[in-house]
């Protein structure tokens, strides 16, 4: 029988199926029934051997396909599977380089660690190949005293030794008394506690540069005061003496505010001038109060303060007290007119100046005239004009009252006149009536700016006989 | 007609009638209103000898 390894190697003979029963027989058998002794794997002989399933190379890798996969092919490929037919495990995607992590240095030494803990193969054991002095002294804690020397005695003996044992420094030998060899002139200097006369100077004479530090009289005299004398050289305080000791009572050092009063929170104390009111001098000075002086005890009467419809009136309700303009009419002219008879020429009868001032824009004007005429019976025309100059030529005329003609009959003659801008507007100049209070197309005049007027009442009769007269003539203003 | 006259060194320009009021006395309306222009005035005997 054969048996197939896993490599392809055959073992054991094959059989051959040749005769008519199915038996099988050997390959190299003829044509009929096998015959005589098995071999291979059967025992006992043809045409009935046994097999014996014993026989063979134990060592043969036999495999068994199960019937499903009777030719035993594999289905899938595994890791171990791979890992198994190469026989170490390959690198993977993620790493495909194998490259080592730090992890992997964690069992690894490095060089100084490793120098640190093993000894090198050169010297395994570590053993020390020599000892030096610093060694055994380190090794025993102290220097020990050598072999020459094991006790440590002093061979030799040094002056500063001696000197050192005995605390002071030896006479020598050569003097062993400490006697002195010499003096020289500072010894003698420092024995006396002074300096003594030389035999250049015996005598100890003194030389004019030692006289520098000494002031001569004249000197002394220029440069300090003679002694004192009370009350001859330094006078006294109250008539005691500032020389000898103690205290002389004094006034005590004045302190503003404390022991010195001040003037108005000013010290008096420092140089410089205190500015105080000076004297008051009524009239001068300070002023009078209805002439009497405000100076001296006693009361003043003066005018009680004033309190709007207490002690002073009010106009319309509105008190006068406080700033600013009340708004009022205020009256401009307030005058009588001249008798106009004997002549039919447009005569004036009144005439008064009106400052700027009231002639600004929005500037009321109320002509407020009062006629009578006394005699006659012919016309009389009052008419009202304005001009730069008190007269009549080239005035122009403003307003023309109601002709009069029976003697005794009296007149309001009034005029409302308005300023706007440098425009005057009034009642339609030459048309006469006594009033203007009805809708009219109004006369104009244009005021010069900054200009006084006259404001002239002219009368004129139509006969010489009629005689009339400008009883009051008003203008009021306002703004 | 004398339509311009200056008086006062003001001109005045005739805008309407001329009113005789008096023996020596002129109303004359102008473009600055109505002006009394009298005898006295070198205007006065142009205006009255037209």
């Amino acid at each position: 029988m054969q048996i197939v390894d896993k490599d392809g190697n055959i073992f054991g003979n094959g059989l051959e199926v040749t005769g008519p029963d199915g038996k099988p027989k050997t390959t190299g058998g003829g044509g009929g029934s096998p015959t005589g002794p098995a071999g291979g794997d059967l025992y006992g002989t043809y045409p009935n051997p046994g097999v014996d399933w014993n026989l063979g190379i134990s060592t043969y890798n036999m495999y068994f396909y199960p019937l499903t996969n009777p030719n035993g092919y594999i289905s899938g490929i595994t890791g171990p599977m791979v890992i198994s037919a190469l026989g170490y495990t390959p690198y993977d995607s993620t790493n495909p380089a194998n490259y080592i992590t730090s992890a992997a240095l964690t069992p690894y030494l490095t060089i100084i660690s490793a120098a640190g803990t093993y000894y090198p193969l050169t010297n395994p054991n570590g053993y020390i190949s020599g000892i030096t002095a610093l060694d055994v002294t380190t090794a025993l804690g102290y220097t020990p005293y050598d072999s020459s020397n094991p006790a440590g005695y002093l061979n030799a003996i040094s002056g500063s030794m001696v000197t050192s044992a005995l605390g002071y420094v030896p006479y020598d030998s050569s003097n062993p008394s400490g006697y002195i060899s010499g003096i020289t002139a500072f010894d003698i200097t420092t024995a006396l506690g002074y300096t003594p006369y030389d035999n250049a100077n015996p005598a100890g004479y003194i030389t004019s540069s030692a006289l520098t530090p000494y002031l001569t009289s004249a000197a002394a005299a220029s440069t300090y005061q003679t002694i004192l004398v009370s009350g001859t050289s330094i006078k006294t305080v109250n008539s005691t003496s500032l020389l000898g000791s103690g205290d002389v009572a004094v006034q005590p050092t004045l302190v503003s505010g404390t022991n010195i009063k001040t003037v108005n929170s000013t010290s008096l104390l420092g140089s410089g001038d205190v500015a105080v009111q000076p004297t008051l001098v009524s009239g001068t000075n300070i002023k009078t109060v209805n002439s009497n002086s405000l100076l001296g005890s006693g009361n003043i009467a003066v005018q009680p303060t004033l309190t709007s419809g207490g002690n002073i009136r009010s106009i319309n309700n509105q008190t006068l007290l406080t700033s600013g303009n009340l708004n009022i009419f205020q009256q401009l002219i307030n005058t009588a007119g001249s008798v106009i008879t004997g002549t039919t020429a447009n005569s004036i009868s009144t005439s008064t100046t009106i400052a700027s001032t009231f002639l600004g824009t929005q500037s009321n004007l109320q002509l407020r005239v009062k006629i009578l005429k006394t005699t006659g019976s012919s016309t009389t025309d009052v008419r009202l004009y304005i001009n730069t100059t008190n007269s009549l030529s080239g005035a122009t005329l403003i307003a023309t009252a109601q002709q009069m003609t029976t003697a005794g009959s009296f007149q309001n003659f009034w005029r409302d006149i308005f300023i706007n801008g440098s425009t005057m507007y009034f009642f339609p100049a030459s048309t006469a009536a006594s009033n203007d209070l009805t809708n009219y197309t109004a006369g104009t005049f244009t005021i010069a700016a900054s200009t006084a007027y006259f404001f002239i009442v002219a009368i004129q009769h139509g006969n010489t006989t009629d005689s009339a007269q400008i009883l009051r003539t008003q203008l009021f203003y306002a703004t | 007609m004398l339509h311009k006259f200056t008086y006062n060194e003001i001109e005045y320009t005739i805008t309407g009638p001329i009113e005789v009021i008096s023996d020596t006395q002129l109303h004359v309306e102008t473009d600055k209103g109505i002006i009394l222009v009298d005898d006295t005035m070198d205007i006065y005997q142009e205006l009255v000898s037209k």
